[in-house]
Parts: structure tokens; sequence; C-alpha cells
């Protein structure tokens, strides 16, 4: 689909088509849970944030006025709702009373924003390979942590007990693996 | 930028921020535009050790995402044949403006509640 197939598709559910908007869900929803699941590293809860997701680029499908193109678009509504939700999951993991529906529309000013084009941040073979690279380059308690972490989804409390160490300790491995990562990986993603 | 607040950021990821952390970070996010980078990174990260694509269910997906805009109306916000349709105040979910803005979007002011 090129961005005009998008355009067409996006006029079409201004005009009342909703069917075309179906078409654009089935058109991204693979590459829409992918992009959310690196926020939010559980399948499940990432291909809820991502409905979310295409709903409010629904609601707000209005207000495109095209002047990106359909998919940055949807990319940056995306990002947003990960990154709130983030948010909104720690205000309910550290505060039991919190109502849910209260936590998911939390006050305050808090501001997550994206800073980048989906271009910038798109992950290529490149990128994907520097990264495994440099995982692998690291100091055995840094990669065993991220390992744990990334690969097997274990919390900071499981990754203590496996590697009998303090959940800080974790917490600063975790930390420092991927700092380590980002060392490298930032200079090729502002090239 | 502190170590601090990468830390913070790393730990946010893994939601295993403990409760007094939450307010710094918000706090620290307001205040540091660095700390938006550093998380879309911290997550690049995370997708290239996840590897492999993420099985989803098409159907139930879509299902899903069109029961939602059914049940909450939002399919009344859409004009029908050019035409604004109007809904009584109980079956419309008026969005602010500034939410929905394409260029809040795009500049990155959005704020999604």
């Amino acid at each position: 689909m090129s961005d005009h197939d998008d355009k067409l598709l996006v006029d079409e559910v201004k005009n009342g088509n909703k069917k075309a908007f179906d078409r654009l869900v089935q058109l991204y929803q693979q590459r829409v849970v992918q992009l959310v699941a690196r926020y939010v590293r559980d399948r499940s809860e990432a291909q809820d944030v991502a409905q979310e997701a295409f709903i409010k680029a629904y609601k707000a499908l209005p207000n495109f006025r095209g002047d990106s193109a359909f998919y940055t678009w949807l990319y940056r509504i995306a990002v947003n709702t990960a990154k709130n939700h983030l948010v909104a999951r720690a205000r309910r993991s550290s505060n039991h009373e919190v109502d849910v529906v209260d936590a998911e529309n939390f006050e305050g000013a808090f501001r997550l924003t994206v800073c980048d084009t989906p271009e910038h941040l798109l992950l290529t073979e490149e990128i994907r390979l520097t990264i495994q690279q440099a995982i692998e380059g690291l100091p055995e308690d840094l990669r065993m942590a991220i390992r744990y972490r990334e690969l097997e989804g274990m919390t900071y409390d499981e990754i203590a007990e496996k590697m009998d160490c303090p959940v800080g300790t974790v917490r600063s491995r975790i930390f420092r693996a991927r700092e380590a990562v980002d060392k490298i990986l930032e200079p090729l993603l502002s090239d | 930028m502190k170590e601090r607040q990468k830390e913070l950021v790393s730990s946010l990821l893994d939601n295993e921020l403990e409760s007094h952390e939450v307010d710094e970070l918000i706090a620290a996010f307001e205040n540091d535009a660095g700390l938006n980078a550093q998380i879309d990174r911290y997550a690049l990260i995370r997708e290239a050790a996840f590897k492999g694509d993420i099985a989803i269910d098409q159907d139930v997906f879509l299902k899903n995402i069109q029961d939602s805009i059914t049940s909450s109306s939002i399919a009344s916000i859409f004009s029908q044949g050019g035409s604004c349709v109007s809904y009584s105040s109980e079956q419309v979910e008026r969005l602010p403006e500034d939410e929905l803005r394409e260029d809040a979007i795009l500049s990155g002011e959005l704020v999604f509640k």
C-alpha cells in the first residue's frame, strides 16, 4: 500500500465508511503490535495497547489533515499510548488503592512525547545485528541479567533469585546493560 | 541527563519502579526531553533482543476494535454521506479538540489521558 492508497482509505473513513478503517487496521496491526511491544513487553498486553491506539486513531481521524503519511501519524499515536500505558501501569503497581480506570486516566502534567520519526527508529537488520552483537559483548553478569529480562521475561525478583544477588543489583545490571548497548546504538540512529 | 533518571526509565520499561519513584520520574520527564529519546532507544534494544514477530489473531484483533468503536459511539463522530450526524450527549463521546489535532500529535504536544 502506498501513502496515496492510505489517503484514499482515510478519506473514505471520514465519509463514514467504517470498512475502510477495518482495512487500515488490517494493513498496520502487525506493525503496531510489534511497535507497542517494544515498550510493553507482555504480548497480550501489547495487543490491548495496540487496539487502544487504533481506537484513538479512529477518534482522531476527523482532525487528520494528511500533512504526514498515515502510518507516521499512527506510529506517534501508538508510541504515545504505549508510554502513557507504562506510567499508568507503574501507578497501578505502586498504589493498589488506585482504581484501574483512574490509573488509566491519570491526572497531572505528565507528558511523554514522541521525539522521532518512524524512519528514525526503524529496527533495520543492521541495527538488530548491532544490538545483538553489543549484548553478546557485555560482561557475563550484565548479559545474563538482560537476557533473563528480555528473552525470558523474568521479573527482577526472579532474576535476583536466579543470579543469587540483591534485587537492586539486578536493576543496576539491567540498566548498565542497556546503557552499554545504547552507547553503541545512539550514534547509529543519529547518522 | 542524570544516571539516576536513566535508571528509573529502565525500571519503568520493566514495570519495576518503586511507588515513590513514579512521581520522581514524571517530574524528570517534564524537565528533560532527552529522557523521551532514552526510553525510545531502550525500547528499540528490547525489540532487537526479543527476536521474532509477535503472532496475533488478526480477526480477533480487528473485531475487538470494531466492537469498541461500535459500543462507545465513536462511529458517530464521522459524518454520513458528507453531512454531520447529530447525536445526544449520551451517545457522543466528545474529545477535547487539542487532544486530537494532527499538528499536536506530530509536534509531540499530544497527551493522551
